[in-house]
């Protein structure tokens, strides 16, 4: 098993990152006041080891048994019915569902999945009609009319349904939405605290780092603790004893744009501009999202870049990048960025150098 | 038999123009001048009429089919036995209009079965008065009706029965609003005991997903351009039309491979200019690729907006991708003097940048029914790239990425969320219970999981390095084909790929040692759905007991079906060689006794079932 | 005939209602109050109209009714447009008023319940300053009820600390203060209900605004980063540096006015669904080049 599932605490008080937070919601559902969450925070930071070990806490350990189905719902949608298919994991007590999947119909699911909950409550221990939980990822992505049809449905079933929901960022949730829940926010780890749980994945798994080691992959990580501990993983993989200037592996897609960015600033001509689509196109199709090459270009150029064009180039990374959310065709925005880069660039390094 | 016929290929052009001749003939002399879609009017009727070569495939899966799965079955063996390979549903994928029907049907009849063909989108709609319970859709129900059926008639003290084939045609059409039609499908292709041939267009679709696990892929590639325009010279000798060989090319070249759509072309341009000369003058219809380079050709800028706009609109698909492709290999007449190039990648930004803007206004115009700015996103696609870069041409490198990308963009996409659920429902993932995310999947687990499933392949002995990464895939229940993607994903140009270094025996090694011992315990939940007396049920996927209960109950159903064999009927492939002047007349004992005839001279004569 | 003596009142006053159910043309409002009368349970009324359509008189007619005329003057007040009610009014002679507690005991036939009543007659004059100080009255006084009744503890920092944060909204205060009593228990201090709120705490707008200022572009960026590591909502620290900007004494209108536009582009392209990071460092990055005097680049 990988570490990184390894040593996932499983229960909220062997969290080691955001002690303060598994504390108040240990405090929470021992006062046995359970409202609606909302979790945020960057990726990799922990929210969903915080959520599964919430609801071990509720639930006691059979919220640990889960499955894995492949559900279709009929749905009513006016004039015809629809077939929604997605994933979902679930326990007796909980099921989570990645509703953004559903593309445009994710509303419906929405609606359905919280109704059908509603239905079967379940009947807790001492006799009383206990709650389900329902756990929503991703709800940053979700449409609009989702969102709005998860606020009628939030109030609606509250008493028999809870709704735990997930997202990377807050501002893409509706003030609506919002409002009902409780709002947990999620910080990235602070390098000190990715190193700690390094080190101590390192004791367990009787591993010798050399000293800076795990600073380095933290400072790597970009405060994402998951990629942290699978970068030390693949540097377990790579070579064992560590050595002290052992280099840290960037991830494959990383290292492919980093040489994209070098090609650019090496030469700016349309034979590159050509070159430069081939290997935007294989990112893509390899399922790396646009979004994501365009950051990691920007921060390969910024890198090398001289300050009085860090202003420009950022600049125009926003304006691609929000484009490119308008639209369809992701290659147009990224190649179109690189081309107003070697035009800004060339003509600066003409300017300067003559 | 196959041999039989490339013999007769070999013979030359000669044999089959021959072939052709006369059939054209037959057909000319028969209705003159009428407005039979030429479509119908040419249809092979000859194996050799079809340009292309998958023909063998589905011959030799339709031959075979009786011995995998019918020989077993009349042992009275519990379960049937596949082999790896063997499937009891064909898949002929593949763009429309390259002839995949018209195959499916000559092969059959060929090998003397009876074709039943059910289109999906006929049957939809009917009236469903006699839908059983748990069955939905009415696609689904005729078709088991006519599975059934055969078993019905045959029951019915008929001695001998027909070889019967069953054709589903525009299977991707099904599952939308047939609620379940595919996976009422999967279920009778698991219990016929006769073959199916099933047609699709793009068997990487969402919808069909759990339905090629049942089928054998036979992908149906285009004809190439010359081989097109013979076809197409051959038609228009036929009607009569003068018309030249590049003509005729281009035309090949433009339908991208689509011959329904080249005869219907070809018949339109006739009626249209009534059997004149379809020359290639410059008023005429434009092929994008002439627009393209009158677009950018150095004297452009004297072309009026009107005629930009018409040499767009000549093909408003093809022609911005062409724009988009080609935008690069021009040396823009109007920075002739710019020897660093700055002036031309300034042009290029601001080309770019107009087509990122008809991105958006395609959005536009595709979800928002904004049709009223087609000129504009015509213009900022096509004209202002066109006008700003014009010049000299300059080929950088022929390569063209068009839209191949996006299909296998979403075979990629498919197939990671394929691994994303195996490792969900893996039994060693155990602590991780919940939805790690598509993207996470890739961007931050996947050079690990790589370097995990082939390190090991290259540094340690060749026993222990196989048993380790099988140990390491089992226990996130990743299959073969997992291992395949996660390579494929992988790929990057210029870098080394994950299988390296790696010895060839070593790759087979593993190969060989994940076949025979595949414990994957994922069962795709569609593998319990809707059997024939069986309600829907949607279980648990790791639940090994209750798929043990409905094979079973699978087996008894499968024993009460009794089945009777059938005999060939030798009357319609008569025509197929009409006028190829062979020996293979109307007795089956000279046609099988000529060439090759293997297991399927025994399937059709020789096997009398009980 | 002999003439009829006039009295001296203008009959506006004279055939003023004294009863809620008298006024007339207003059988909604009257039904309403006539409910509120009989339980006496009075909450804060607005009541808005054209002129002539009775508010005063209502109000008047309520008080009365409640109070009767003994009780009148010692339990209402009446702040009319022509007295002084600029926000020091508010505070004192308005604060000073409502302070005094009551009692509950019925005198003379009047229900007289325990509480006074403010009038404030054409309340749209009042300052926009007076007025909010007015809607935090409402307010804090009201949550320190809930407080009490919740067992909650909340020192007068936390309490003021609220007001801003919910920006005069008792509804979203009160959501505040049950979050912050879930997490934290029964004692509740500033930071926690800044927490909850997902109000960002200041020291981190100030840190942004402080690496704009500085006119270095690593800071600045360092700085978004940490924001966005943090999970602060992007379009919350527009709003906030927003306030931040246009307070600051030592920025120009027209620096301001560049610094703003941009904040407003922001905003829409991440309602759009951009990317948070790039918006914000954009953001960062224009108002160092607003603050710094350099040439903008037209986009």
């Amino acid at each position: 098993m990988l570490w990184v599932d390894k040593y996932r605490p499983k229960t909220l008080d062997k969290v080691i990152v955001h002690q303060d937070v598994a504390q108040n919601l240990q405090k929470l559902v021992s006062e046995g006041d359970c409202p609606h969450l909302l979790f945020y925070g960057p990726s990799g930071s922990g929210k969903k080891t915080l959520i599964m070990a919430l609801l071990r806490q509720i639930f006691g350990p059979s919220a640990d048994k889960v499955k894995v189905e492949n559900k279709v719902w009929k749905v009513d949608a006016g004039t015809r019915t629809i077939d929604v298919e997605l994933t979902t994991l679930s326990s007796t007590h909980h099921v989570e569902l990645n509703p953004s999947d559903a593309g445009f119909q994710d509303r419906y699911v929405v609606q359905e999945i919280i109704k059908e909950m509603a239905k079967n409550r379940p009947i807790d221990a001492k006799g009383k009609k206990g709650f389900k939980v329902l756990v929503l990822n991703e709800v940053d992505k979700l449409s609009r009319e989702a969102q709005h049809s998860l606020r009628r449905t939030m109030e609606k079933y509250s008493a028999s349904c809870r709704l735990v929901l997930c997202s990377n960022s807050s501002s893409k949730v509706t003030e609506a939405v919002r409002s009902r829940c409780l709002n947990v926010r999620i910080n990235a780890p602070m390098e000190e605290e990715i190193v700690n749980v390094l080190e101590f994945i390192a004791k367990k798994e009787g591993l010798q780092s050399p000293q800076g080691f795990a600073a380095r992959i933290a400072e790597k990580s970009n405060r994402n603790l998951r990629r942290a501990v699978l970068t030390f993983e693949t540097c377990r993989v790579q070579q064992y004893p560590f050595t002290n200037n052992q280099a840290i592996p960037p991830m494959d897609w990383e290292q492919y744009v980093s040489e994209i960015a070098s090609d650019i600033m090496k030469e700016q001509s349309p034979k590159r501009l050509f070159e430069v689509r081939g290997k935007l196109y294989e990112l893509l199709t390899n399922c790396i999202p646009p979004e994501v090459i365009l950051k990691r270009l920007l921060f390969e150029l910024l890198k090398k870049l001289d300050s009085e064009l860090k202003h420009e180039v950022s600049n125009w990374a926003a304006h691609y990048e929000h484009r490119m959310r308008l639209g369809q065709k992701a290659i147009f925005h990224l190649e179109a960025f690189v081309a107003k880069f070697m035009s800004i660039y060339k003509s600066f390094l003409i300017s300067t150098f003559g | 038999m196959l041999k039989y016929m490339r013999g007769l290929k070999a013979a030359g052009d000669e044999t089959e123009s021959s072939a052709t001749k006369m059939l054209a003939a037959k057909q000319l002399a028969s209705s003159p001048g009428t407005s039979i879609a030429w479509t119908q009017k040419y249809r092979p009727k000859a194996i050799i009429g079809i340009i292309g070569n998958e023909m063998e495939q589905i011959q030799h899966w339709l031959k075979n089919w009786d011995e995998h799965f019918l020989k077993a079955a009349s042992k009275g063996k519990g379960k049937i036995q596949n082999d790896s390979g063997a499937k009891k549903a064909v898949m002929l994928s593949g763009m429309p209009g390259i002839g995949k029907t018209t195959s499916a049907k000559l092969v059959s009849q060929w090998l003397a079965f009876q074709t039943i063909e059910v289109n999906a989108s006929d049957i939809r709609g009917k009236a469903d008065s006699k839908i059983k319970e748990g069955i939905g859709g009415s696609t689904a129900n005729s078709i088991k009706e006519c599975v059934t059926n055969e078993f019905l008639s045959a029951n019915i003290g008929r001695s001998h029965r027909q070889k019967t084939v069953l054709i589903i045609d525009e299977v991707d059409g099904m599952s939308a609003g047939d609620g379940g039609g595919v996976a009422d499908l999967i279920a009778v292709i698991k219990i016929s005991k006769i073959p199916i041939i099933c047609i699709c267009n793009d068997r990487y679709s969402q919808e069909l997903k759990s339905l090629m696990n049942y089928c054998l892929p036979i992908d149906f590639r285009k004809p190439a351009k010359q081989q097109m325009a013979k076809r197409l010279k051959q038609v228009a000798n036929a009607e009569g039309i003068q018309v030249s060989e590049i003509a005729l090319e281009e035309l090949a070249d433009r339908v991208d491979g689509d011959m329904r759509m080249a005869l219907n072309q070809l018949q339109y341009t006739s009626l249209a200019k009534s059997q004149h000369l379809l020359s290639r003058s410059k008023d005429e219809d434009i092929s994008p690729f002439k627009a393209i380079e009158k677009l950018f050709d150095f004297n452009a800028k004297n072309l009026k907006i009107d005629q930009r706009i018409d040499l767009s609109m000549s093909d408003p698909d093809l022609v911005p991708l062409l724009v988009q492709e080609n935008y690069l290999n021009y040396k823009p007449s109007s920075a002739s003097k710019d020897d660093s190039d700055l002036k031309r990648i300034s042009l290029i930004a601001r080309a770019a940048d107009s087509i990122a803007d008809s991105d958006l206004i395609n959005v536009q115009i595709g979800r928002y029914q904004q049709r009223q700015l087609s000129p504009a996103g015509c213009i900022s696609s096509c004209i202002i790239p066109a006008s700003l870069l014009h010049g000299q041409r300059k080929i950088l490198e022929q390569v063209c990425w068009l839209d191949r990308q996006n299909s296998t963009m979403g075979k990629n996409y498919r197939n990671l969320e394929d691994l994303h659920i195996h490792l969900l429902s893996s039994g060693g993932l155990a602590s991780r219970k919940s939805h790690l995310g598509r993207e996470n999947l890739r961007l931050d687990y996947f050079t690990l999981l790589g370097k995990k499933l082939t390190d090991p392949l290259r540094v340690l002995p060749k026993d222990e390095a196989v048993k380790n990464v099988v140990d390491f895939k089992d226990s996130y229940s990743i299959s073969q084909e997992d291992f395949d993607n996660i390579v494929e994903l992988s790929k990057f140009k210029g870098c080394p790929t994950l299988l390296d270094g790696v010895r060839p025996d070593v790759k087979a090694a593993l190969t060989k040692a994940y076949n025979q011992g595949s414990k994957s315990n994922v069962i795709r939940s569609t593998d319990l759905i809707t059997l024939p007396g069986i309600k829907k049920d949607f279980k648990n996927s790791s639940d090994t007991e209750d798929t043990a209960d409905v094979e079973k109950k699978l087996q008894s159903d499968r024993l009460c079906l009794s089945w009777k064999g059938f005999q060939v009927n030798t009357d319609w492939w008569l025509e197929a060689f009409a006028g190829s002047g062979s020996s293979n007349g109307s007795d089956k004992g000279s046609t099988e006794s000529s060439g090759e005839r293997g297991g399927r001279g025994s399937g059709a004569a020789a096997k009398r079932k009980r | 005939m002999a003439p009829v003596m006039q009295s001296s009142q203008p009959w506006v006053e004279k055939y003023r209602p004294k009863q809620v159910k008298d006024v007339a043309h207003q059988d909604e409002v009257v039904r309403v109050l006539t409910n509120t009368l009989e339980t006496s349970n009075c909450p804060h009324m607005l009541f808005y109209g054209p002129p002539g359509t009775g508010k005063t008189t209502t109000a008047l007619a309520i008080a009365h009714q409640l109070f009767g005329p003994e009780l009148y003057k010692s339990r209402v007040l009446e702040l009319n447009a022509s007295d002084d009610r600029g926000i020091n009014v508010v505070r004192t002679k308005i604060k000073n008023f409502a302070a005094v507690a009551v009692g509950s005991s019925r005198q003379g036939g009047y229900p007289c319940p325990p509480f006074k009543i403010i009038i404030l007659d054409e309340a749209d004059s009042m300052t926009q300053d007076a007025q909010n100080a007015l809607r935090q009255e409402i307010m804090g006084s009201r949550i320190l009820h809930i407080c009490k009744e919740e067992g909650l503890n909340l020192d007068s920092e936390a309490l003021s600390t609220l007001s801003s944060i919910s920006q005069g909204d008792l509804r979203r205060a009160i959501t505040y203060l049950q979050s912050a009593a879930r997490l934290f228990g029964s004692s509740i201090s500033a930071k926690d209900l800044i927490s909850v709120s997902g109000v960002i705490p200041n020291e981190v707008v100030q840190a942004i605004f402080s690496a704009c200022r500085s006119g270095n572009f690593d800071l600045a960026n360092k700085e978004v980063n940490n924001v966005i590591a943090e999970g602060y909502p992007v379009s919350q620290m527009l709003s906030q540096l927003y306030d931040i900007v246009v307070d600051a004494d030592d920025i120009s209108d027209e620096q301001k006015a560049r610094i703003c536009k941009k904040f407003a582009e922001a905003d829409k392209c991440l309602v759009d669904g951009a990317d948070e990071y790039l918006q914000l460092l954009n953001v960062a990055s224009s108002t160092m080049q607003a603050l710094s005097n350099m040439p903008q680049d037209m986009v």
